[in-house]
């Protein structure tokens, strides 16, 4: 069989120079996350005295009052907040599981750890996106996972996966559980057993070379675990996806991650050196690690955006850099987005990015004041200074003028000369620096406002964000379009108080990245999720009508797959389901992501 | 020993730990790498023994493999493009530690080294020890020796090569490099006029014949062709085997003497020190069983270089030996079989390979064996006999450890430490008994005694208990007593007239 000769070949590693990396997130994640919803059980918004807090104290905004943030979601929405709790309680009884009585059996003999326990499935059942959560909410789950394991390393995770395939038994990777694209969200129509392969407990750091600058990782290894173990060795990847708290390396390889800092370390295809992906025909890898090859087409791109579909990623060997020595933030002020997204353009051109620059739209520039803590007197006046130095001085429209957050690392001599040439280039498009501190604050609320979903979601607010990838000369356009077809949509839906918003996130040589906010009132609405999608639905429609991609970096999964086609040609298309076929023919990973499930039975689906 | 570690440091030589089980990570991680950049970046090679040890018994041992896998990792993980291994051969036609050896396998402990005692010993190479002999073999590439084998260098290189080590697959490849070593070593030892004086001087014993100087020099010139026909070096000059002989016993004065005409053993020229019986490692030996032991190992101990030519030689000899006690003829396929079985009981005393057709083929040669039609016959001819005498000794030997087990230990625990002790004792008994047994002064030997026991356990004779201790495993020990006895009955000679020989003396 091809596993035993896969296995063969296995370069034995001494064992030693592996490290244990101890995760915040436990074996039993439930005991540190919310099960139903983003991020850390003890971190959140809430309502007190009728004013929006924040507490979580892994944030700098913990045990923060926010009036100003409390008065926008007045003004934006026409809600005075209450502290009314409409978060679920956890169900007492869970559906039916589907057992495969020879695939458990065949898993308690081989000592890989196991649960079938209504909980454990409950809370893998599901990603992050606004459908998975809402379903939770109203435990509106038909299907949920029937067991779940946790395997301690490569040669388990194959022991599975053969298993799984001769018992025919589907297989959902997971790891952070905080996919955007319902790529984990468990199949409601499977009638095969379904198990979760929680690639939690493998999270070993396998080894290092400090020669080569690369690092091998277990896939399960969470971002900022990796990370922290790093630094102690005056290291770092530099791969920071907005989720890096909690997803893993191996969703990151599945889902073709994007981090914040790329332009200084690149994406996940520019740090992968070699990735081991399990298949039900053995273990795909490339043979060799030198840092180019021409060898035909490169099947790291096989694995890299599989989403689960084609096998699970075990072990990751990517490239590490030193830790740089100065760290800075800035800002800048624009006197329109136009304005901004030219100066972005002429930034790509020179190719002098930072390590990250992000150019936000008005409505989030105001959104993002608005999350200010409240503050002294002396920081009320200052800030009074500063709103008059813009509008009087500078002459801006305060509800026109959008900005920009910085943020450089390196070399100190280097870091001063970016600044410089940065600075000069946003003077030639009438661009202003605005201080370091609003530049670090735009950073820093990134990992925070992940949490407003959920609050928001309890106000009868229904938010999420999307995003795609367009070329220089189609970013306006795709901007202001957008916003508009959204804004006509929520006309259609009769919908009075919504939010949309957009920035740019990344730039390329060819184009850039945007990210879209999108959330409305959904008082008096009947399906306030169904609206939702719809709405997102039409401004995909617009975003791919002006040249945008179907996803920048959060994947195509089941939310995206009727536009996969399209995003890759008919042709395109038969060449992925013919490496699915051959590398799972029995579609044990029938996770529906990229092709539209056709058929309900999993053996004779479409494939 | 004061400044002689200094001094051989200075040299180039290094210090490694014996013991490779101990957990000091540390020590171990640095002297992997001090030998791997020796290997990667050294302009000279680095000699080491593969044995790991000293071999009391002058026969071949089975490697070491740690220093050589070591050595051979860089070329496994692809830092270096190939290792060439040459295999030395040193072979003495006196040993220094001649004497120390033989009382160390009878359970005499060795003195501490000291570093006067290595001035003393300064002394001591004053005396004649003869010639001494270096052999340079053909150099093994390590590249191609494991070409083919399941060594994948391709997937290995991909890998950092520190944070990899040798799988199972690759240990067991440079483990059948290091025999592979071991074995060219041993073809290209040189076998001296003594080693023949050796055999033939016990063969001559067994049979009961007086050692007269002309008799010995056909021996030896016997001896002498029949390894030069099965590819060894020999030392003896064909033109002057009367000569060399008597340079021989010149230099080994201490073991045989010419006396009017007849070779004779030594055994009254032995300084017997008392020795204090808590030091001793095995069974507190009579004065007397030393007296008569010492030399006759002494004796072995030359003979035993040979028999990595005559051991191969000897299983097909015995086997034909059993086949042809009832049947008049046999067939090549049914003696390999027996030569298997042979082979498989022996394959710890003997590094080898074993070559059946070869040998085969030089006993078809040395007219042991006659072919006729589809059938062989076995003439049990005088060259037959001097090279069955050979070997004979370690039948005794595996023969009493089986029959000392199963007498006295027949369902108990036992130690190896504790059985190798109480066959000491049996054989001692034996040995002065003047009733007919198999048995032998070598048996007394604790080092072949210990691998005999190893080979025992190898062959599933007994299973191991979580306590260390062994246990008599089922009835494989009593059939292959049973095996060995049977050969042993067949055998055209005995020990016994020896014995009365040298009690005579």
């Amino acid at each position: 069989m091809a596993n035993n000769q896969n296995s063969i070949k296995n370069t034995e590693l001494d064992g030693r120079m592996s490290r244990d990396v101890e995760s915040v997130i436990p074996k039993k994640r439930q005991d540190v996350l919310k099960w139903y919803g983003w991020g850390y059980k003890d971190s959140k918004f809430y309502v007190k005295d009728g004013m929006i807090c924040f507490q979580g104290d892994q944030y700098p905004l913990e045990g923060c009052q926010l009036p100003y943030f409390t008065e926008w979601v007045r003004k934006k929405f026409d809600i005075i907040v209450n502290d009314r709790n409409g978060y679920p309680k956890m169900p007492e009884s869970f559906p039916q599981p589907t057992i495969n009585q020879s695939f458990v059996n065949a898993i308690k003999d081989s000592d890989i750890s196991l649960s079938s326990q209504g909980e454990d499935r409950l809370i893998r059942c599901h990603g992050q996106t606004l459908h998975d959560i809402y379903l939770l909410w109203k435990n509106a789950y038909q299907r949920i996972p029937d067991f779940v394991v946790w395997p301690k390393n490569h040669e388990e995770v194959n022991r599975i996966v053969n298993l799984a395939h001769e018992n025919n038994v589907v297989l959902i990777p997971y790891g952070g559980g905080t996919s955007v694209s319902g790529s984990i969200t468990c199949p409601q129509n499977e009638h095969r057993m379904i198990c979760v392969v929680d690639t939690s407990q493998m999270n070993h750091m396998l080894w290092l070379n400090k020669e080569n600058l690369t690092v091998c990782f277990e896939s399960g290894i969470v971002g900022q675990d990796l990370e922290r173990e790093l630094r102690k060795l005056g290291l770092t990847v530099g791969h920071e996806p907005d989720s890096y708290e909690f997803s893993t390396l191996g969703g990151w390889v599945a889902t073709r991650a994007s981090g914040m800092k790329k332009n200084v370390y690149g994406n996940i295809e520019d740090l992968i050196v070699k990735v081991k992906m399990v298949t039900t025909r053995g273990t795909l890898e490339r043979e060799c690690s030198a840092p180019r090859v021409s060898s035909g087409p490169d099947f790291n791109h096989i694995i890299m955006g599989s989403e689960g579909t084609l096998g699970i990623v075990t072990e990751v060997v990517l490239k590490v850099r030193p830790l740089p020595p100065v760290k800075r933030y800035g800002s800048l002020v624009f006197p329109d987005f136009d304005s901004g997204v030219r100066f972005m353009r002429e930034v790509a051109r020179r190719r002098c990015q930072p390590a990250s620059v992000r150019l936000m739209d008005n409505e989030q520039f105001e959104f993002g004041q608005a999350l200010k803590p409240i503050k002294g007197l002396v920081g009320n006046l200052v800030d009074y200074f500063k709103k008059a130095y813009v509008s009087k001085i500078k002459g801006i429209d305060l509800s026109k003028m959008c900005a920009a957050t910085l943020l450089f690392e390196g070399e100190r001599e280097d870091v001063h000369r970016q600044e410089a040439l940065i600075y000069e280039i946003a003077k030639r498009f009438n661009g202003f620096p605005a201080g370091g501190q609003n530049g670090e604050r735009g950073y820093i609320l990134t990992f925070v406002i992940a949490y407003i979903r959920d609050f928001a979601l309890n106000h009868e607010i229904v938010a999420e964000s999307f995003e795609t990838s367009v070329a220089w000369d189609r970013c306006s356009a795709l901007c202001k379009n957008v916003k508009q077809r959204v804004r006509d949509e929520c006309k259609k839906y009769n919908i009075d108080f919504f939010l949309i918003s957009c920035r740019v996130t990344q730039t390329y040589d060819s184009g850039c990245c945007i990210y879209f906010y999108f959330g409305f009132r959904h008082t008096g609405l009947e399906r306030p999720v169904e609206t939702y999608e719809a709405i997102e639905c039409g401004a995909r429609e617009e975003i791919l009508s002006n040249g945008g991609s179907i996803s920048h970096h959060h994947g195509v999964g089941k939310l995206r797959n009727k536009w996969y086609k399209k995003s890759v040609s008919e042709t395109g298309l038969r060449l992925y389901e013919s490496a699915k076929l051959e590398l799972d023919p029995k579609n044990i990973f029938a996770l529906g992501n990229l092709i539209p499930e056709e058929t309900t039975d999993g053996v004779t689906s479409k494939l | 020993m004061y400044g002689i570690g200094s001094m051989l440091r200075k040299t180039g030589a290094f210090f490694m730990r014996r013991s490779f089980s101990s957990d000091d990570d540390l020590y171990w991680d640095i002297f992997r790498e001090y030998v791997q950049s020796l290997v990667r970046s050294y302009h000279i090679g680095v000699e080491f023994f593969v044995e790991g040890t000293r071999s009391r018994t002058f026969k071949a041992i089975p490697p070491k493999v740690g220093l050589l896998s070591m050595a051979l990792e860089p070329f496994v993980m692809g830092e270096v493009g190939d290792v060439t291994i040459v295999p030395v051969s040193v072979s003495y036609e006196k040993v220094l530690e001649e004497e120390l050896f033989v009382y160390e396998m009878l359970g005499v402990p060795k003195p501490k080294e000291s570093t006067t005692g290595l001035f003393k010993a300064f002394k001591v190479v004053q005396k004649n020890f003869g010639k001494m002999y270096m052999d340079f073999g053909e150099p093994i590439s390590a590249r191609e020796y494991f070409s083919g084998k399941d060594i994948d260098r391709v997937s290995r290189a991909s890998v950092t090569a520190h944070v990899q080590k040798l799988n199972k697959m690759e240990i067991q490849a440079v483990k059948d490099l290091a025999n592979e070593i071991v074995v060219k070593q041993q073809e290209g030892i040189v076998i001296t006029t003594f080693n023949l004086i050796a055999i033939y001087y016990s063969f001559s014993q067994y049979v009961g014949n007086e050692v007269k100087l002309a008799y010995l020099c056909e021996g030896v010139e016997i001896l002498k062709s029949l390894f030069e026909s099965l590819g060894a070096n020999v030392a003896t000059n064909g033109k002057s085997i009367q000569y060399d002989i008597m340079e021989a016993l010149e230099v080994h004065h201490n073991i045989l003497k010419l006396n009017k005409g007849t070779v004779e053993l030594i055994t009254n020229g032995i300084d017997f020190q008392p020795i204090d019986p808590k030091r001793l490692k095995g069974f507190p030996l009579s004065k007397e069983t030393m007296q008569t032991a010492v030399p006759i190992m002494s004796l072995q101990i030359y003979i035993n270089p040979c028999l990595f030519w005559l051991s191969n030689l000897s299983y097909a000899i015995l086997g034909a030996l059993g086949i042809t006690h009832e049947a008049s003829t046999f067939s090549r396929e049914v003696l390999q079989t027996t030569f298997n079985e042979l082979s498989a009981i022996f394959s710890s005393e003997f590094i080898l390979e074993d070559n059946f057709d070869k040998t085969f083929k030089v006993l078809i040669e040395i007219e042991v064996f006659e072919q006729l039609g589809d059938f062989f016959i076995f003439k049990n001819n005088h060259i037959s006999k001097v090279i069955l005498s050979s070997f004979a000794p370690f039948m005794c030997i595996y023969l009493q450890l089986a029959d000392t087990i199963l007498e006295e230990f027949p369902s108990s625990q036992f130690k190896s430490q504790e059985v190798l002790k109480t066959t000491q004792k049996r054989v001692e008994k034996l040995l002065s008994s003047t009733e007919k047994s198999y048995v032998h002064n070598y048996c007394l030997a604790l080092d072949n005694l210990q691998v005999a026991f190893s080979s025992f356990t190898k062959n599933d004779c007994f299973e191991q208990l979580e306590n260390g201790d062994f246990k008599v495993n089922g009835g494989n020990l009593s059939s292959l007593r049973q095996l060995l006895q049977n050969y042993c009955q067949l055998l055209p000679f005995s020990f016994q007239p020896t014995l009365k020989l040298i009690s005579k003396l």
